[in-house]
């Protein structure tokens, strides 16, 4: 199989980035994401009215939060 | 194209550098940040720059530098300075992270918040399966799930209430 340099780096990146990826960094992933709802439900002129959507901003803020009991519970030096 | 150890050695090193890499942005009077942001930039080895003028006299710069050579660069403005936030940045108007991020929170659209969660819950399930230190945790697999289904939800809601918004 022929590869290219461009494609090999690519490999590259994607083998070193997954192995980068830890509990913490996707629990903090998943934390600003859903910062980032509740901004626009709350700050978006064109979403502000809609309160479902910050009703999901909360329920996801709620399961991050339990989440977060989870991990100090069962791995406690995981941040 | 045929690779040596030693090439292949060389492109690992480049990407890994790149990887610890971090963007950083200095915000500040374009008048100042030509006489002295850029050349101060320059002595610090920082080759690739990109130069944004949003007008009004305010200048914008952005870079990619390991911890490193950041803190170096930090240390010398406090030089040449004082403290960071001090009278002297204040007359330069200088910030170290700038507009970008103000500007990109007003451009951030549903659509974006919506993928950036759905990344965000992929990694956790990716974690949940693969990782060897949690693919036993059947608990941290259902959370992947229970985000999953909220996205579902979120989703179905954002299809009714808006319906070009994907």
């Amino acid at each position: 199989m022929k590869i290219t340099r461009s494609e090999l780096k690519e490999i590259i990146r994607e083998e070193l980035l997954k192995e980068q990826m830890d509990i913490r960094s996707v629990y903090y992933s998943i934390g600003d994401a859903i910062e980032n709802l509740l901004w626009v439900a709350k700050r978006n002129t064109q979403y502000e009215k809609d309160r479902k959507l910050k009703d999901f901003g909360n329920k996801f803020l709620k399961m991050h939060d339990m989440l977060q009991k989870h991990l100090d519970k069962t791995y406690g030096d995981w941040d | 194209m045929k690779l040596t150890r030693s090439k292949l050695k060389e492109i690992i090193k480049e990407e890994l550098q790149e990887l610890q890499e971090i963007s950083h942005t200095f915000t500040g009077n374009t008048k100042f940040m030509k006489k002295k942001m850029l050349p101060l930039m320059r002595k610090a080895g920082i080759k690739h720059v990109k130069v944004r003028d949003y007008g009004g006299g305010q200048m914008e710069v952005d870079f990619d530098v390991d911890d490193e050579v950041f803190q170096h660069l930090k240390d010398t403005l406090k030089k040449s300075l004082g403290k960071e936030g001090g009278y002297k940045w204040k007359l330069a108007n200088l910030n170290l992270e700038g507009l970008e991020e103000e500007l990109l929170k007003e451009q951030m659209d549903i659509r974006s918040v919506y993928y950036s969660i759905g990344d965000a819950v992929e990694n956790l399930i990716w974690i949940a399966k693969r990782n060897t230190q949690y693919e036993k945790d059947r608990k941290l697999k259902d959370f992947g799930n229970k985000f999953l289904k909220m996205l579902d939800v979120l989703r179905k809601h954002l299809d009714k209430t808006y319906g070009d918004w994907d």
